[in-house]
């Protein structure tokens, strides 16, 4: 590990600055124990009436895609945060001046893919995600963002390609067709200079496909993109660069390291259950999640960079995926093997987890990454680091294995338990030896602990 | 003492002409810019985006990759390493530049003469860029562009830039350092403009 530190910078000229500081400062005073951070916002701006109106202005309104930027983050000198402050929204440069792309793409099936490997061309004219009406009903921007997350491509993605050739190994790397014969998170798309190409959508990483069916919102914990890549690699002759493919083989299933810095810190692909109940976005806090403009504005610039920001998409898919994302709704909560314990667990978990996993989702706002004493790469990255973690929602937590930001603990009862703190500990997804952090609970008795996890499994 | 002070005093008249003919002969970088051609012909240029991919990664990215011919590389490919489209998939350099012509003179050629990797914390040249493969947006899609604008006209241009060399630059191309993209820009043969980027870093493997 090769944590950066949270580097101190020149401050950034301008109003942006001037608030940022003030925010910093205001947030450094309220969190100086530990404490969680809370921005301003709150529910009332994600109400369906609320959440339009404030699309509408988002479409149509420069300032307020500008002031919305401006409010965005946590850290506004990480470098992820500094690119969208001189690019978002300037009018007269940056990103604005950008071709608007809408794409022509289609999920794959797997009649296409097996036609694919055995040499035949790709579908020369799939159907445009977008007829360019903007929607009137919250239903209406939903569908469309349904749409935007199965079908806008994120980039063209050879190695996927690669793997649709090989059923059997693409599907020990994630890939997977569903039983209706889609492969949710491929598709065959034609790219913004007119060839026709493989791509990768938001469903790759963010939609399981369990007992054949796609699983929206679940994060596809079992998709090994670092492996899959260096088995491209392996099986073309050709080499990854010698230190991003050290790198990719620390991954494992489930987990990435999609931050613009050096450090090794790879995060484990979030469940996407509850996001209007977070204050933050991305573990480390790097968005402020004050209202649905901030994940219209995080949806659009990641869909403009990961295509390498020779495009830009159309405002409205990028808020119609932001509407898409706030419907998703977890699959049932299991009900509790042992419902007495359970219910002791639920009055532990209010005295013991519940002032940090406080909001509806069961996660919170930002907790200082010393206090939580997890690994640290991440929090204090240059790329998106804040100083701080968020807690996770713990909505449907019993599936959500591996735990922590890193996917290091493996097991729900490990998170609890002092064996996991010893140096004797084998039970890490990451490998023999201590996982760090998070001490929380650890020091309970056993049955309470087992009752706390009796209360998370209903969740 | 007393010398010191004089001394000093007199340096004072000295470094206010420094400072004020340094600012006069160097206007600083702008993203933005005006040009001009001989014919009459002014155009708005302005840097919507650069974007800093792989090293060694030249080989034409429009290719089909579903039923990808390993075509032979591009002549300025370098030698094959394992990053570029037959050697491995690799990530393009680009920029891209909004071009807005007025309503007099006649059509113009635009050229970017030159490009330079800037380290943005020192200001230093890191190596030359070129700006090769010219597309225009039609609407619906890049397509070749024979760098001509028309009066009256709003482009928004394309260009693949020639790959930084990271393996020689700063501790092996960090991705925590700072970059600025510099383009001397000229309409026909008129004077070159100068575009600079805001300070930007390399994207990642996986971009979010």
């Amino acid at each position: 590990m090769t944590p950066a530190g949270h580097r101190a910078r020149a401050a950034r000229p301008g109003r942006a600055a001037s608030l940022a500081i003030a925010a910093l400062a205001a947030v450094s005073f309220a969190i100086a124990c530990g404490r969680a951070e809370r921005p301003a916002g709150g529910p009332d701006r994600f109400t369906d009436a609320a959440m339009l109106a404030e699309g509408a202005r988002f479409l149509d309104d420069a300032a307020f895609r500008r002031a919305a930027v401006e409010e965005s983050f946590t850290n506004p000198e990480n470098t992820y945060a500094r690119l969208r402050l001189t690019s978002y929204a300037l009018g007269t440069k940056g990103w604005d001046l950008l071709p608007e792309w809408s794409p022509r793409s289609e999920v794959l099936t797997r009649a296409a893919a097996d036609a694919i490997a055995a040499g035949a061309p790709l579908e020369a004219a799939p159907a445009p995600i977008w007829d360019g009406a903007r929607p009137t009903t919250m239903a209406g921007w939903i569908a469309l963002g349904r749409e935007v997350f199965f079908r806008y491509p994120l980039r063209a993605e050879v190695y996927v390609a690669w793997s649709l050739g090989r059923p059997d190994d693409a599907a020990r790397f994630g890939v997977r067709a569903a039983d209706d014969g889609t492969y949710p998170g491929v598709v065959a798309f034609v790219d913004p200079r007119g060839a026709r190409q493989i791509g990768m959508t938001c469903a790759m990483c963010h939609a399981d496909v369990v007992a054949g069916r796609a699983v929206v919102g679940q994060a596809r914990r079992s998709f090994d993109y670092g492996a899959l890549r260096l088995a491209y690699h392996a099986a073309t002759g050709t080499s990854a660069p010698p230190d991003l493919a050290r790198r990719m083989r620390t991954w494992g299933p489930g987990r990435a390291d999609v931050t613009e810095d050096d450090d090794e810190d790879p995060v484990a692909i979030p469940d996407l259950w509850g996001l209007r109940e977070q204050t933050f976005l991305t573990q480390a806090g790097t968005i402020v999640h004050a209202g649905p403009a901030a994940l219209a504005i995080r949806q659009e610039t990641q869909l403009l960079t990961s295509n390498h920001q020779i495009v830009r998409p159309p405002r409205a898919l990028a808020f119609a995926l932001a509407t898409f994302l706030y419907s998703l709704k977890p699959p049932p909560a299991a009900p509790a093997a042992d419902p007495v314990a359970a219910q002791r667990g639920e009055a532990l978990f209010a005295a013991h987890c519940a002032s940090c996993h406080s909001n509806g989702a069961w996660g919170g706002d930002l907790v200082r990454a010393d206090a939580v004493g997890t690994d640290r790469a991440l929090a204090d990255g240059a790329a998106r680091g804040t100083g701080r973690y968020r807690p996770a929602a713990l909505i449907r937590v019993a599936g959500a294995a591996p735990y922590f930001h890193d996917g290091s603990v493996a097991a729900l009862d490990d998170v609890l338990s002092p064996a996991r703190l010893d140096p004797s500990f084998r039970g890490g997804s990451l490998g023999p030896g201590p996982v760090r952090g998070h001490r929380y609970g650890t020091d309970l008795a056993a049955a309470e602990r087992a009752a706390i996890v009796a209360y998370l499994r209903t969740l | 003492m007393q010398r010191i002070l004089g001394a000093s005093l007199l340096a004072i008249p000295f470094t206010w002409a420094v400072a004020c003919s340094s600012s006069d002969a160097k206007p600083p970088a702008s993203q933005t810019g005006t040009l001009d051609s001989p014919g009459g012909l002014q155009v708005t240029a302005a840097l919507a985006s650069v974007h800093l991919g792989d090293e060694k990664c030249t080989h034409d990215e429009s290719a089909d990759l579903a039923t990808a011919s390993c075509a032979a590389p591009a002549a300025d490919a370098g030698p094959p390493t394992g990053t570029g489209l037959c050697g491995g998939p690799c990530d393009f350099s680009n920029v891209q530049i909004a071009l807005t012509s007025g309503k007099t003179g006649g059509p113009a050629h635009v050229t970017v003469v030159s490009g330079s990797l800037i380290d943005a914390a020192t200001g230093a040249e890191l190596q030359s860029l070129t700006a090769y493969t010219p597309l225009a947006w039609n609407g619906a899609k890049y397509e070749p562009w024979d760098e001509t604008i028309a009066p009256s006209t709003e482009l928004k241009a394309s260009y693949t830039l020639s790959p930084p060399a990271w393996s020689t630059v700063n501790d092996g191309g960090s991705y925590e350092r700072q970059y600025r993209v510099r383009l001397l820009v000229r309409l026909d043969n008129g004077a070159p403009v100068t575009l600079e980027s805001q300070a930007i870093t390399r994207d990642p493997p996986v971009a979010t």
